[in-house]
C-alpha cells in the first residue's frame, strides 16, 4: 500500500464514516481498507472521536428562532413607536435604528427652537427673555434712573432733599 | 457536505438579503442550516454542551443584529463561525475568571482524579476522548471537530479559521496524530 494511496483515502474517511461519500469514492475506500494495515485503525479512531461529539440539543434551533423572532418584534415596536413605517424592512438593521434616533433628535431640537422663537425678544429688563417668564425681585426696581441719568437740576434737588 | 441537496434551495446570500427585508422564514432557514455547525464550533472551544448552546444562541443574535455589516466578501457560514468562535472564547474567558475567583477563596483544591480506580470507573471512553480533544491546540481541535462532526471540507475549515485549505489539512492531520498518541497511552 503506497503512502499516497493511504493519504488520499484518509482524507475521505471522515466523509465515509458520516455516510456522505459518493458511490465511486465509497468503492475506493472499501477496497483500500480491506487490504490496508493502517487505515482500519484510523477508521476506528475516527469512530471513537465521532462518538464523543456533543449532540446538538434537539431544541436548540427552535430556541434560537424564538430569540431572533422576539428580537425582530422588539425592533418592530421601537420603529412603530417612533412613527416610522419600515414594515419588515431593516428590522435587524442598525442603520434604520440610527435613522430613527436621528429623526427623534431632530424633532426634539426643532421643538425647543420653536419655543425659543416664541418668547418675546425684549423684556422690561433688557435682552434676557427669561426674565419676563420668571420675574425676580430685580423687576421691582426696573426703570429706576441711576445717578448718572439725572440732570444737574434734579441732582441738586435730590441732594437738598437728603441733606434736609 | 450537503451541497447537492441545497442546489434547489436559496443560497445563504439570498437568504441574508431576505432577512434584511424582515423575512422571518429566511431567518428560520438560516438557523436550520447553520445551528449545528455553530454549536459544534462552540462546543469544541467550551467543551460543555450547555455553555455551547448559550454561545450558539448569542452568536446568532449578534450575527443578525449585525447583518447589515455582512458584505458577502466571505461565505455567510465563514462570517457566522467567526462570530461563534469569538463568542465562545469570550464565554470561556468569563468562566475561567469566575473559576479563578472561586478557587482563590478555597484552601483545599478538589482532588478528583487522584484515585485511579475511581477515575477508571467514572470516565467513559467518550469522556476520555473529549478530554484529550480539549487538550489539543484550538486550530487542531476545530479542524478535527469540524471535519469529523460536521463534514466540512478543508477549504471551508480554512476559511472559517481565517486560514488556508492547506493549513486546515495540516492542523487536522496533526490533531488526529496527537489524539492517536494520547488515546493509546
Amino acid at each position: 500500500m503506497t503512502k499516497t494511496e493511504c493519504a488520499d483515502v484518509k482524507d475521505l474517511l471522515p466523509q465515509w464514516i458520516r455516510g456522505e461519500l459518493g458511490e465511486s469514492d465509497r468503492a475506493v475506500v472499501l477496497q483500500h481498507i480491506s487490504s490496508c494495515a493502517s487505515c482500519p485503525e484510523e477508521v476506528e479512531l475516527l469512530r471513537r472521536i465521532q462518538a464523543a461529539a456533543f449532540s446538538t440539543p434537539a431544541s436548540l434551533a427552535s430556541e434560537i428562532k424564538s430569540v431572533l423572532v422576539a428580537e425582530m418584534a422588539v425592533v418592530g415596536e421601537i420603529e412603530s413607536d417612533a412613527g416610522l413605517e419600515y414594515g419588515w424592512v431593516g428590522r435587524f438593521g442598525g442603520r434604520q435604528l440610527a435613522t430613527a434616533a436621528a429623526v427623534v433628535l431632530a424633532l426634539g431640537a426643532g421643538l425647543i427652537w420653536q419655543r425659543m422663537q416664541a418668547l418675546p425678544e425684549v423684556g422690561p429688563l433688557g435682552q434676557d427673555p427669561f426674565a419676563v417668564v420668571w420675574p425676580s425681585d430685580d423687576a421691582d426696581v426696573a426703570g429706576v434712573p441711576t445717578l448718572e441719568d439725572l440732570s444737574a437740576e434734579d441732582l441738586a434737588l435730590l441732594l437738598e432733599e437728603f441733606g434736609g | 457536505m450537503a451541497e447537492d441537496s441545497r442546489s434547489a434551495s436559496p443560497t445563504d446570500e439570498e437568504l441574508v438579503q431576505r432577512v434584511r427585508k424582515g423575512d422571518e422564514r429566511a431567518v428560520n432557514v438560516l438557523v436550520d442550516r447553520h445551528h449545528s455547525v455553530v454549536f459544534r464550533t462552540c462546543a469544541a472551544i467550551l467543551s460543555d454542551e450547555d455553555l455551547a448552546a448559550d454561545a450558539s444562541q448569542n452568536s446568532f443574535l449578534k450575527a443578525f443584529r449585525a447583518i447589515e455589516r455582512f458584505r458577502g466578501e466571505a461565505a455567510f457560514q465563514t462570517w457566522l463561525l467567526a462570530i461563534a468562535r469569538n463568542e465562545a472564547r469570550r464565554l470561556l474567558r468569563k468562566i475561567k475568571r469566575r473559576r479563578e475567583d472561586r478557587l482563590g477563596d478555597l484552601d483545599i483544591l478538589p482532588t478528583v482524579g487522584n484515585d485511579p480506580l475511581v477515575e477508571v470507573t467514572l470516565r467513559s471512553d467518550v469522556q476520555r476522548v473529549r478530554e484529550v480533544l480539549a487538550d489539543l491546540p484550538e486550530k487542531q481541535r476545530l479542524s478535527v471537530t469540524l471535519r469529523i462532526f460536521e463534514g466540512l471540507s478543508f477549504r471551508e475549515i480554512g476559511e472559517s479559521l481565517d486560514s488556508t485549505e492547506g493549513s486546515a489539512r495540516v492542523n487536522y492531520h496533526h490533531g488526529i496524530q496527537r489524539l492517536r498518541e494520547l488515546l493509546e497511552t
